[in-house]
């Protein structure tokens, strides 16, 4: 039903804003859940803290979050979204990450395959939830304003994350770039 | 002049190429990290991109001076043909820690700014939408 888009850059709030948009439509519509998908991976502890400082924020807010982790593969529950479901996806950029450190083992060209097959399943979820009329947020990092980086990895990251914004503003409804909690609205 | 800027692999060459479709092929020039040496008439549209590199070239020279060179070689060559100069936005991430990369950022900054005030038209774009900065793309048709 409606695909919405938001990034920024970090701490500018665009959690926080996805969070409380999505609170918002849950109460407009009366949908019955409220599903949140997190990407991050505890690999430190600031990392652990940052990912409990968004868990204790959600379980304060007055409605109940149902919390799905997708580090990289897709879990099954993911295929259960319906019309009735808001969906918040946080974030895109550490999913892409992710699924890039996930496909390093392989070589090149069998790294390639996996990757596309990823993304065209990410892809695909998104026009066959909102097939299904579920709302979804999808909230991603402002990484791409800054030179080109010397390390292969990091330009492969920007080129599919650039690409992958490209398709997500391309197919969305409403797309939004936050800059210190300044909202500007491109779609 | 004409201005389109961006972050990397936002779609900016896209919108260039969507923008001239209406002009021949034959007439539509790219240059990537370089300047052309040939001469050009009105007729002709080229596209520059990839300051980085023209500015990687001559990096042991002053910033400003490197940023004035450029933007009077990119300024004449305007006048016989038009330009469109696609920049990459690289202002807006973390200070870089080597000193040639905060160099080549600072001066690409310069020379932007100088680009910026000579072109008629300026134009951001965001994961394919454009946002005008400057000027009126519909009294400014490509």
């Amino acid at each position: 039903m409606t695909i919405i888009f938001i990034t920024g850059g970090v701490r500018s709030g665009k959690s926080a804003y996805a969070e409380k948009y999505a609170i918002e439509l849950y109460k407009k519509y009366q949908r019955s859940s409220l599903y949140y998908l997190a990407s991050g991976v505890a690999f430190d502890e600031e990392m652990l803290k940052r990912i409990e400082r968004h868990k204790e924020d959600r379980s304060k807010s007055n409605v109940q979050w149902k919390t799905i982790e997708v580090q990289d593969d897709f879990p099954v529950e993911m295929l259960d979204f319906n019309q009735c479901d808001v969906v918040v996806w946080d974030c895109i950029t550490t999913w892409v990450t992710n699924v890039l450190y996930k496909t390093e083992q392989y070589n090149i060209q069998e790294r390639q395959t996996k990757i596309v097959d990823y993304l065209n399943r990410f892809k695909s979820f998104i026009t066959q939830w909102n097939d299904k009329h579920s709302i979804i947020i999808i909230v991603s990092n402002e990484v791409l304003d800054e030179p080109k980086s010397n390390f292969e990895e990091v330009d492969l990251f920007r080129k599919i994350l650039g690409e992958l914004h490209q398709w997500l503003v391309s197919v969305c409804d409403e797309a939004y770039e936050m800059d210190y909690s300044i909202t500007k609205r491109w779609k | 002049m004409r201005v389109i800027i961006g972050g990397a692999y936002n779609g900016k060459r896209e919108y260039v190429k969507k923008s001239l479709l209406h002009v021949n092929q034959k007439y539509i020039h790219f240059f990537e990290g370089e300047l052309p040496l040939s001469n050009f008439s009105k007729k002709d549209y080229v596209i520059l991109s990839n300051f980085e590199k023209m500015i990687m070239k001559k990096l042991e020279v002053d910033e400003d001076k490197i940023a004035n060179e450029l933007a009077e070689t990119i300024k004449r060559l305007d006048t016989q043909t038009n330009v469109i100069c696609i920049c990459n936005d690289l202002g807006r991430g973390i200070v870089p820690m080597d000193k040639e990369q905060r160099k080549l950022r600072d001066t690409c900054g310069r020379l932007y700014q100088k680009l910026f005030e000579e072109s008629s038209l300026v134009v951001r774009i965001w994961y394919g939408i454009p946002q005008i900065l400057k000027g009126d793309v519909d009294n400014d048709q490509f």
